[in-house]
């Protein structure tokens, strides 16, 4: 018997296990393969502060204060290297300078900054038309690898008991009321559930009956990764809207990882020849000096994208006891220690003091979408 | 079977990119022990060969260590390109 079963090994079920198990709680996480197997090992890395809207700026802000912390606490690589997004007409200006203005009212130092000042910072980008560039270096971006598996040994050092290669089949709900969850590997009896499956949350909500709609569903998006180059040459995360809503940064390792939105509806995961094109035909108008570089390796992952690209985190009302924390529309690796910090105070208090509100699960069916979240890639 | 008490784990190459015999040593002590979790923290199999020279020895590391039949342990799914490709191939540049 565990008081809270979370169903996902990703980041966000790992990092809320860490949290949960820290506030004294018996804790269960179920996953189907090896931890973050799902979409998380599969991410891009970035971090960012760069919303458009009072939440998520908030929100993230938050997010970066923990990853720091973690980062520091834990001993995994995040670094606030900044995110960089190339502005190539007057109508990306004034967008970006209505968000830089509220992110500058929450305390995120982001700044309008000329092509010369970007290619300062990045000396290999191709600044011909560019006209602007946002800027905030309190963004960054983290290894994927070892910030899940320091989230998982954490949470298990806490007492957290995580089962891998474990597939919830169905859940059992009597009366309103959870019972427990079958998995391949037997049943599981519990009384909470947490549902953080992300691109695969909609069969979990249909096995647990949800009698509200939450719009969610799975896109493919692909990256690549090339051989290593000099480090230190393409610290932020470099975007532009205007090459396909193309995002790239160097990794730790050197290599140049990123892609293009490109995306495909459905569970197939096979790359495609299709992306390599329109990737490598983008990156090289951004950077010229990639087209030297070989490729490595070409990859798919899931978007688990709702219609206003934000999550749906909160509980169920009509099932004792059943949350949703999925839906993360791309962003979900830089949201998750705040998500976990947040769902924990949901879980264990019943509120938060981060504005969750904007993510209520309740808000498609009522008609409430939030303006879209940002959403690159 | 390689009998691992006969070498040195920092000076022995599982591949060559740099990934050492101790680094996949390090993992497997913290109690990792899944070839596709060892692949991401050391990076074995995740260079220039793709693996194809590399990730069959870290798999016979860990059958040596855990006594996991070599059966038993999936090698991660190989990606293309085969062979890396320079961009501007890809591109038409
Ligand atoms: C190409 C690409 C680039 C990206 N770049 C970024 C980025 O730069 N920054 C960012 O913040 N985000 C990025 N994302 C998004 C990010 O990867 C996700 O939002 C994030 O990983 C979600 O984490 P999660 O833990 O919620 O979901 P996941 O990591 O997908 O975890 C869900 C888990 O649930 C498991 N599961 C499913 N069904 C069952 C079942 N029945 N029983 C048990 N377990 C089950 C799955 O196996 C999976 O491991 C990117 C995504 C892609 C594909």
């Amino acid at each position: 018997m565990s008081e809270v079963t979370i169903i996902g090994g990703g980041i966000t079920g790992v990092a809320l296990a860490y949290e949960l198990a820290k506030r004294g709680y018996e804790v269960t996480v179920l996953e189907r393969r090896f931890i973050g197997s799902g979409s998380t090992f599969r991410c891009g890395t970035g971090i960012r502060q760069q919303f458009g809207d009072e939440a998520n700026i908030q929100v993230m802000k938050r997010s970066v204060e923990l990853w720091k912390k973690y980062s520091e606490d834990f001993g995994f690589p995040f670094t606030q290297s900044g995110y960089l997004f190339l502005l190539y007409s007057e109508e990306e200006i004034e967008d970006f300078k209505n968000n830089i203005k509220l992110q500058n009212k929450f305390g995120v130092p982001t700044r309008l900054i000329t092509p010369e000042e970007a290619k300062e910072i990045v000396p290999l980008l191709n600044i011909e038309d560019v006209l602007a560039a946002s800027w905030n270096p309190t963004d960054g971006k983290a290894d994927p690898f070892k910030a899940t598996m320091a989230f998982a040994r954490e949470a298990k050092e806490l007492g957290a008991k995580i089962y891998e290669y474990t597939e919830v089949k169905d859940i059992v709900v009597e009366n309103g009321e959870i019972k427990g969850v079958k998995t391949n590997k037997g049943f599981f009896s519990t009384g909470t559930v947490v549902n953080a499956t992300n691109a695969w949350a909609k069969l979990i909500n249909a096995m647990a009956e949800v009698p509200i709609t939450i719009p969610i569903e799975p896109y493919k998006h692909q990256a690549i990764i090339t051989q290593p180059m000099k480090s230190g040459q393409i610290n932020p995360m470099v975007i532009s809207f205007k090459h396909r809503d193309a995002y790239l940064t160097q990794t730790a390792h050197g290599g140049i990882v990123g892609g293009v939105g490109l995306e495909e509806h459905g569970y197939d995961l096979t790359p495609t020849y299709e992306f390599l094109k329109e990737v490598t035909k983008q990156f090289i108008q951004i950077i010229p000096a990639l087209k030297d570089l070989r490729i490595l390796r070409v990859w798919a992952g899931f978007y688990a994208k709702t219609p206003d690209s934000n999550p749906a985190i909160g509980r169920i009302n009509e099932i004792d006891e059943y949350y949703i924390v999925a839906g993360f529309s791309g962003h979900g690796f830089m949201m998750a220690p705040v998500v976990a910090e947040g769902v924990a105070d949901l879980i264990t208090k019943g509120k938060t003091n981060l504005p969750f509100w904007w993510y209520d699960p309740y808000r498609f069916e009522r008609g409430e979408l939030r303006s879209k979240a940002i959403q690159m890639g | 079977m390689i009998n691992l008490d006969k070498i040195d784990p920092e000076k022995t190459f599982i591949c060559g990119c740099d990934v050492t015999l101790k680094d996949i040593l390090d993992v497997l002590d913290e109690g990792i022990t899944d070839l596709e979790i060892i692949k991401r923290l050391t990076r074995v199999g995740m260079g220039f060969c793709q693996g194809r020279y590399c990730i069959v020895t870290a798999a016979q590391v860990i059958s040596a260590k855990t006594g996991k039949d070599m059966k038993e342990i999936k090698l991660p799914t190989s990606r293309i390109p085969i062979k890396p490709v320079k961009i501007k191939v890809i591109a038409n540049e």
